[in-house]
């Protein structure tokens, strides 16, 4: 008897678990795939925070778990000094004031209309992929002017809405290299102002583990387990439908399971599960890019810039980068100057990630995929962003390590996307992830 | 041209006796004084310029040889317009309805579609891609026609609930297919939507190339889709999405608009430029014209470009303070390119001598596509272009020249230049050049005069700010930009149809039309003698 | 002036440049935030803050509330577009009170606009509107300077203020007309202003002087500090609606949280027949229908929490919004926010515990109220604007 299951959440993410468990516990029935490549034991960088909501639905509290807050977010840019900003508002205007930034004054307005703009229903459903009412939100949208107006600027570029609020372009990079890079966008591109304001959530702060204790993944996989999710630690081969309620997932060792939808809490998750393809408004999320994570192992602890090393950095060199970069990748060519995010992890690791690669390299009028040599590059073209912020960096790396996610592959499990809901990238996984399933249980019943 | 000049009339002295006042003889400012005449006001319709048509006029491009500006094909021409202004009975008439399309592609293959979209898939190729895209503009089509009334600008009545309710009626309806269908189309990009549907390959480079010409919008960025869909939502000759060329080219339709306006007893002055508009306690009382003069009147319809109409006409110590910052928040800009060139002789490749009469598209590759508007953001001229062709000409033989041939063509995707320097113009004008190239090899030799006109150039002849003239920017900020414009601040009397409230690119009239209806209403409302 | 509520999050408040002069006369050291600055609320005690306003001369910290000078060629256009206030109307040395509303006329903020010299105007606003003045002023030539951080600013009221201020050789035009000039040396700018019924004087001047003009008044005026929660109770009194406790920003606001001048009791403060102020237009569409109503009740108890229910008839009709003891009238005042359609004059208030009690209260007329009042009854015989 093959089992049967209401979601299927591939992947094993925070995201992906802490979704699968609100859904067991709201009376659905899941399982989880967890993806193909296991999960290598690695010091976590910083991740999205847990909101309360979650954290009372799954009674966290029960596991001693502790996070800290990312201190701050610091933009380093190629010549002067890091632009700072910090988790509260008030601090925030005062590092901006004193780091000699004209548009200190605007800060506070500023992260509420953008607080404001973010509760736009229509693009919020739209947005993520779950059954919703199209036609009659959109009339109501558009019968309500401010809602409208609302919509239009976040269906507008990042670049146009902070031209419209500041006039300090050092500013304006900080913001847009923060709320941007994470999902590979450009400044200039129409939906860019949506990363935005998502960013101005107070989920979106990131979290990080205090290094004491188990882990966030460790206590959510027990939480699944404790709610009755059923677990496969094995790959996936294939996904077919014949067109009914249900899919059948397929493993590697033709063990079958049915499922009414198959869930991927992040981008990430399906473009590892070579379901990329299935999200709706992908260009939104910056699809066509690729996402490459160097790990550096240092021989000696190395001195934080802005003399805070619990920050996350971005490293850009003006505010057009991003755009340029984003161009670059969907284009299929390495960016020139390429934004980088990086973070000192607990053991003085550096993390460094960026979302600005090409999923597919354009070249001699060609499209092809990454090679061992394209991995290499990418490696090195990191390294030498961190070294141009980080002064003798070089001289101390130990090991060097690369990975690389949302590449097009050859061959995938999915041919067929009826029934694939992907989240789409948000400045928290964790809370998109969990509203969407929850929506889709309503929706069900 | 029957106006008089302005300033022996109004100089200096204060005119009263009139209903309505029409700012801007552009076909929407034309349109918006026909219905306002038709119905018995006494209205003043005022230009100031010496000729009517806003961007759409004739103008010699070479001594004996008549371009016209602005559009070159039809397609979103508002059908209630033509009916009720009997726009038929004052010289409308088509030369070429349905016009087929001729794709040529980068390895110099061709396709050719029928001008009716629903039966285009016969031409294909095979029974499978026949199939997917039936099926494709079968939904399109249908979605498109669904969403029209959302296409309209929404609200030339100040009553926020009346629109509520009108749109509610309009879309309440949906099937839950169609609902679905726009929850899944309204943010994707023309690219997402097209990689569901499509295997690589012919038809999807010219759907890519299509969707992107007609919506103005890059294929792979958010919202495009809508664009598109928007495109899709005119009727020609009672046939949805199809192209038609009428008699004497675009500004013919401006003429039989001049001619409703004549008939309708609309009193049009040209060479009237008004200074500002009267504003008393919240409403509407007439114009003050540069020369110093005054009409009064308490409707103010006015078809210029929202920055003169409400910034510089009302000034930001009338209008609200939320709707100056929604009417000017920043957007970033595209434009497309006219261009009208005189061949020496008629055209010699086999392509051009098959297809005179048909619409000839270049498509590039996709990847060129997204390229290109790239390029074109970044403010660089790309080094591809999808480039719409006709020969006037061809369609409508009463304007063919005597031996050379005119082509008229229009490109798309080009930077958005305010003052573009000679060098500028060159590149844009050689890049078109060697895309039409592509549908014409060695066009270059017959090449006589290229005359390019570029949204600077319209708004230096209309007086308007060039952004007006821009490519229209994602459907969202269309909307936004429609809607909110259009609701004129909530100043009583104060009608607006200029190109901000417009949705979609072409001619169309809708935004007149509405405009006039409003101020129609307001006026019995108000106990207008009528 | 009003403060605004405090801030729900008090991230390590900034000290006011008055802050260390007002925390060493602070014997009870009971601290709030306000716009992030840090406000006494308690100086000795509230009893004897409130019967020195009532009956001598007290001073209190006005630093946090946000202040702009407007100058420029449209300063006065400008300030009549922002706030109700006709500015164009204002001579120098004059000040008046006014609001800023948004499109829809639902109320942002309170505002007051004095008017230094022909070019020279000051705004002073509970909460900044930083992103509101730049978008305000484009296309038009004014420039509205914040002014809040370079500043200390003292009110000086009571009815012997005038006197304190005389004697402590700060004597200024400022308790007739708004001024600015040079007092001992120092850069100063003085206007009236009223605290309920109390007649005041606010001093501004450069935040490095704070201190010594602080000393100056303590010693040779002999005024007494006062803190925030007697400064309640005086606004209670006198029927100010606290913007953020009794009323949320328009701006800010749920749907449907919005209140216009007419539901705040405030339609003085807008009135549609004079000044082109923003929000006119939509108050006019919106505003003459209220749904809510903003009162003052006198409530027959000692101890009321701001949030309890309203009764009518015993139908429930809406909240306490703020409440403090009054010793003048030994009840309780508060702002309640009832339905529109209720027109009683004597409610009845639930007291939290556990049996469902309720006490007695009354519609109590306050210096805001007549002033409403009286607007109202000038306007039934005016012509009607309302096109």
């Amino acid at each position: 008897m093959t089992a049967h299951f209401d979601f299927l959440v591939i992947g094993d993410d925070e995201a992906s678990l802490c979704a699968a468990a609100c859904a067991q516990k709201a009376g659905a029935k899941v399982a989880i795939a967890r993806s193909s490549k296991s999960r290598k034991k690695q010091t976590a960088g910083a991740m999205p925070s847990v909101p309360n909501f979650i954290w009372r639905r799954l009674d966290l509290q029960d596991f001693g778990l502790t996070l800290d807050r990312v201190s701050a977010r610091v933009t380093l840019f190629e010549t002067g000094d890091p632009v700072v900003t910090l988790p509260g508002v008030r601090d925030t205007t005062a590092a901006l004031a004193d780091a000699g930034i004209g548009d200190y004054t605007l800060w506070q307005d500023f992260v509420a209309d953008a607080a404001a703009l973010g509760d736009s229903e229509f693009i919020n459903s739209a947005s993520s992929g779950a059954p919703n009412d199209g036609a009659a939100s959109l009339a109501n949208m558009l019968g309500d002017r401010s809602a409208l107006h609302r919509a239009s600027v976040l269906s507008g570029s990042c670049q146009a809405l902070l031209d419209d609020c500041f006039e300090d372009n050092r500013l304006k990079g900080h913001i847009a290299a923060h709320a941007l890079a994470p999902s590979g966008l450009g400044g200039a591109e129409p939906g860019s102002a949506f990363a935005l304001t998502d960013y101005f959530n107070d989920d979106a702060w990131r979290v990080r583990a205090t290094g004491e204790g188990r882990s966030l993944h460790d206590i959510l996989t027990e939480v699944c387990e404790r709610a009755g999710v059923t677990i496969y630690a094995k790959p996936l081969e294939r996904v077919s439908s014949d067109g009914g309620k249900f899919k059948t997932a397929i493993f590697d060792d033709d063990e079958k399971l049915k499922t009414r939808v198959i869930f991927f809490a992040t981008p990430d998750a399906a473009a590892d599960a070579g379901a990329g393809h299935c999200a709706p408004g992908a260009s939104i999320r910056g699809a066509g890019a690729a996402t490459a994570t160097v790990r550096v192992k240092l021989s000696e602890k190395i001195d934080a810039p802005a003399h805070d090393s619990d920050a996350i950095f971005q490293i850009i060199d003006g505010g057009d980068d991003l755009q340029e970069a984003r161009d670059a990748a969907i284009s299929g060519r390495l960016p020139e100057r390429l934004p980088v995010e990086f973070e000192i992890a607990k053991n003085g690791d550096i993390i460094a990630r960026s979302a600005y690669f090409p999923a597919v390299f354009f070249e001699d009028d060609e499209w092809r995929g990454w090679s061992s040599q394209d991995r290499q590059a990418a490696a090195m073209h990191i390294r030498e962003r961190l070294g141009s912020r980080l002064p003798g960096l070089a001289n101390i790396i130990l090991k060097a390590t690369i990975d690389i996610t949302g590449a097009v592959t050859a061959d995938s499990a999915f041919s067929d996307c009826a029934g694939v809901i992907v989240q789409p990238s948000r400045h928290n996984a964790i809370s998109a992830a969990v509203r969407l399933i929850d929506r889709m249980i309503v929706g069900d019943s | 041209m029957t106006a008089k000049p302005a300033e022996v009339q109004s100089a200096g002295r204060i005119e009263g006796g009139i209903d309505a006042i029409v700012i801007g003889a552009s076909a929407d400012g034309l349109a918006a004084a026909a219905y306002l005449g038709k119905a018995g006001l006494r209205t003043l319709l005022l230009e100031e310029s010496a000729e009517i048509g806003g961007p759409v006029r004739a103008r010699d491009i070479a001594p004996g040889i008549t371009g016209i500006d602005g559009e070159h094909l039809l397609r979103i021409l508002d059908p209630d317009v033509i009916n009720e202004l009997d726009l038929y009975r004052f010289g409308v008439k088509y030369a070429a309805r349905r016009l087929d399309t001729v794709y040529y592609f980068d390895d110099g293959e061709t396709l050719q579609l029928d001008g009716d979209l629903q039966h285009a898939a016969d031409l294909m190729l095979d029974d499978d891609t026949r199939d997917q895209f039936g099926a494709f503009m079968g939904d399109a089509l249908e979605l498109s026609a669904f969403l029209r009334p959302a296409f309209a600008p929404l609200r030339s009545v100040s009553d926020e609930n009346a629109t509520k309710q009108a749109l509610d009626k309009a879309l309440g309806q949906a099937s839950p297919e169609i609902s679905a269908l726009i929850s899944r189309y309204a943010l994707a990009s023309i690219e997402d939507v097209l990689n569901a549907k499509f295997e690589d390959g012919p038809v999807k480079t010219l759907l890519t190339s299509e969707a992107a010409f007609l919506s103005g919008a890059a294929p792979h960025e958010a919202f495009s889709f809508m664009s598109f869909l928007r495109s899709l939502a005119g009727e020609m000759a009672g046939l949805q999405g199809a192209l038609s060329y009428p008699e004497g080219g675009a500004v013919s339709i401006i003429n039989a608009l001049r001619r409703a306006v004549q008939a309708a007893k609309v009193e049009i002055r040209a060479a009237a430029r008004v200074k500002s508009i009267l504003i008393e306690w919240d409403r509407a009382a007439g114009v003050v014209l540069e020369n110093g003069g005054q009409v009064r009147a308490p409707i103010i319809v006015n078809a210029l470009d929202a920055q003169r109409a409400f910034l510089d006409m009302i000034g930001p110590d009338i209008i609200d303070i939320e709707f100056q910052r929604m009417l000017t928040a920043p957007r970033s800009h595209l434009a497309s390119a006219r261009v009208q060139i005189t061949l020496k002789g008629a055209a010699t490749n086999d392509a051009t001598k098959e297809n005179p009469g048909r619409r000839l598209v270049y498509a590039p590759p996709p990847e060129d596509v997204r390229r290109a508007f790239i390029d074109a953001r970044a403010g660089r001229v790309p080094q591809n272009l999808i480039v719409e062709a006709i020969f006037p000409g061809a369609l409508d033989t009463e304007t063919a020249l005597d031996g050379d041939v005119l082509l008229s063509a229009v490109a798309h995707p080009l930077p958005f230049d305010e003052a573009p320097d000679r060098r500028r113009r060159n590149e844009i004008s050689a890049v078109i050049l060697a895309m039409l190239e592509k549908i014409a090899p060695d066009i270059g030799d017959q090449v006589d005069i290229v005359d390019l006109r570029l949204p600077c150039d319209l708004a230096r002849a209309t007086g308007a700010s060039s952004a007006a003239y821009a490519a229209k920017p994602a459907m969202m900020q269309q909307w936004a930009l429609a809607n909110i414009s259009t609701s004129a601040s909530d100043i009583g009397g104060v009608y607006f149809c200029g190109p901000e409230a417009q949705i979609g690119a072409g001619l169309s009239c809708t935004a007149g039309k509405n405009a006039a209806k409003a101020a129609l209403r307001e006026f019995k409302k108000r106990g207008g003698a009528l | 002036m009003i403060f605004p509520a405090a801030d729900i999050i008090a991230e390590a408040p900034r000290p006011t440049p008055l802050f260390s002069a007002a925390a060493s006369t602070s014997d009870a050291n009971v601290w709030t935030s306000i716009n992030g600055w840090s406000v006494a609320r308690v100086m000795t005690s509230i009893e004897s803050e409130y019967a020195v306003a009532k009956a001598g001369a007290v001073v209190a910290d006005l630093g946090p509330i946000a202040r702009y000078a407007v100058r420029g060629e449209d300063a006065a256009a400008f300030l009549a577009r922002v706030t109700t206030v006709p500015a164009q109307r204002l001579d120098p040395g004059d000040s008046a009170r006014g609001l800023i509303l948004d499109d829809r006329g639902g109320v942002i903020d309170l505002a007051e606009v004095s008017r230094l010299s022909s070019d020279l105007f000051l705004l002073t606003t509970p909460t900044a509107h930083a992103r509101r003045m730049k978008i305000a002023a484009r296309g038009m030539a004014a420039i509205a300077d914040d002014i809040t951080e370079q500043v200390a600013v003292l009110g000086v009221f009571g009815p012997e203020a005038s006197e304190a201020l005389s004697a402590a050789g700060l004597k200024m035009p400022g308790d007739v007309v708004a001024a600015s000039g040079m007092v001992r040396g120092v850069e100063t700018a003085a206007r009236p202003i009223q605290f309920g019924a109390l007649p005041g004087v606010e001093l501004i001047f450069p935040k490095e002087e704070a201190l010594t003009v602080w000393g100056r008044l303590l010693r040779r005026g002999k005024v007494t500090p006062i803190g925030l929660d007697a400064l309640e109770i005086l606004r209670l009194e006198s029927g100010a609606p606290r913007p953020g406790v009794d009323f949320i920003a328009a701006d800010r606001a749920r749907p449907g949280g919005a209140r216009t001048p007419y539901e705040l009791g405030l339609a003085h403060l807008a009135p549609l027949d004079s000044g082109g102020f923003n929000g006119r237009r939509g108050l006019r569409r919106f505003a003459l229908e209220p749904r809510r109503q903003l009162i003052t009740l006198s409530i027959d108890d000692e101890v009321s929490m701001p949030g309890a229910a309203v009764f009518a008839q015993d139908k429930a009709v809406g909240r306490i919004t703020s409440c403090a003891w009054s010793p003048a009238i030994k009840r309780v005042v508060a702002f309640a926010d009832i339905s529109a359609s209720c027109t009683a004059a004597d409610y009845e208030i639930a007291v939290s515990g556990p049996a469902d009690v309720r006490v007695a209260a009354r519609v109590f007329e306050t210096a805001e109220s007549a002033l409403a009042l009286d607007f109202q009854r000038s306007q039934s015989g005016a012509t009607d604007f309302r096109l």
